[in-house]
């Protein structure tokens, strides 16, 4: 009787805790690219680097207009001088990355080996500024967008590769919470990332099309033309779960972090090509 | 075998007498009917059938929050309930809140089902 309430609990334990959604990151991945490039045949891999315009003509066509006077330039020029700022201790920021600006956005977001939480740029950024007694940027404000922009920028070109080490316990636990995230319906509409990234994404969402999910990171922060001013990722992903009408969370949230560790593993191999404009 | 049978015995007497309290507990989490009234009673009774009702709507609020499911405009529901009790407007007031329980349940319910259902739809 002892024996079989333990397999019994036990049993309901199990059930209880996380499990890994039938493949590993690398077959994930595979499946996913794949799944975009037979959606979207005539599309080039490299592409979906430029998210909706990859797709839409007509807004493609509008965007290459756009980038002959970028409306994010301002933004570039406010990071670099923020970027040049040295510290009360002497140091700056290419103290904390260890390399140069252009060498910094295509590594993030990553999974902290001590606390095993997934660092994404902005909140490097903020790490390094504690690090050396500044105080820490709004998420969202205008420091840090443009600072990101300005790192973004000197970064285009090079390509993510994003690491989730099978191994570790802590990233593979964010990738998967970053996935369950993505493939959850939430809010009043019932509908998930995927459901309009994914199944639905080269359709019409009243005016505009949806964009592939492919890619979604790689040009953030954007100029956003309807705010007048720059976003982040998670101000974006925060705009989406409005528009499902959930309630959004915080940014640079746990939930948020680990959603961006899920995208970007997947946009792995195409180009960093943020700061990017968007309507 | 006799330490089994005692175990065992327990277990069943333990679930006979939780049967009645669990059931008390999911009465009590449930929300009630838009169309329900404010009796037109007493203002002490208006208030206190108010504040009932409204406790359950912010407690499935809450557990709805924790499960990271929360609708939109649920807790904007709430304060416009809070708002038409303190005006006196208590059907108004109910009636809201009826809204944003009935938002706070189905956004419990969503986050169950999705617990298991979002593994159907990554893509293979």
């Amino acid at each position: 009787m002892i024996k079989a309430i333990t397999a019994g609990l036990i049993f309901l334990f199990t059930l209880a805790v996380h499990q890994p959604a039938f493949a590993g990151p690398a077959e994930d991945r595979r499946a996913f690219v794949a799944y975009f490039e037979s959606r979207f045949p005539d599309i080039p891999f490299a592409e979906y680097a430029n998210g909706i315009y990859a797709i839409d003509q007509d807004a493609r066509n509008q965007w290459i207009e756009i980038e002959e006077f970028p409306p994010y330039e301002f933004a570039v020029e406010q990071g670099e001088s923020l970027w040049q700022e040295t510290f009360a201790d002497g140091k700056s920021y290419s103290d904390c990355f260890n390399s140069s600006e252009a060498d910094v956005r295509q590594n993030y977001p990553r999974v902290d080996g001590l606390t095993g939480e997934v660092i994404t740029l902005d909140m490097a950024i903020n790490l390094c500024r504690e690090e050396h007694g500044q105080k820490s940027f709004e998420f969202g404000g205008e420091e840090i967008l443009a600072l990101s922009a300005f790192i973004a920028f000197e970064s285009r070109g090079n390509v993510f590769d994003i690491m989730v080490d099978e191994d570790d316990p802590q990233a593979l636990a964010a990738y998967e919470e970053g996935k369950r995230f993505y493939y959850s319906k939430r809010g009043q509409l019932n509908l998930s990332c995927a459901d309009c990234h994914v199944a639905s994404a080269g359709q019409y969402v009243r005016a505009d099309h949806l964009s592939a999910s492919l890619g979604h990171p790689t040009h953030f922060p954007v100029y956003r033309s309807k705010l007048g001013s720059m976003l982040s990722l998670h101000q974006r992903v925060a705009g989406c779960i409005r528009d499902v009408r959930a309630k959004p969370f915080d940014l640079q949230s746990t939930e948020y972090r680990n959603l961006e560790y899920f995208l970007t593993y997947m946009s792995n191999g195409l180009e960093a090509n943020g700061p990017g404009a968007r309507k | 075998m006799r330490v089994n049978n005692m175990i065992a015995r327990s277990f069943f007497i333990l679930m006979f007498v939780l049967q009645p309290v669990v059931a008390v507990s999911a009465e009590e989490s449930k929300c009630f009917s838009p169309q329900e009234q404010i009796p037109a009673d007493s203002p002490g009774n208006q208030k206190l059938h108010f504040e009932q009702q409204f406790n359950v709507a912010e407690n499935l609020r809450q557990a709805a929050a924790s499960a990271g499911a929360e609708w939109l405009k649920t807790e904007s529901l709430l304060v416009r309930a809070r708002e038409e009790a303190a005006s006196g407007n208590w059907n108004q007031a109910l009636q809201i809140t009826a809204k944003a329980c009935q938002q706070a349940e189905l956004a419990l319910q969503q986050a169950q089902y999705e617990s298991e259902a979002w593994k159907s739809r990554v893509i293979k």
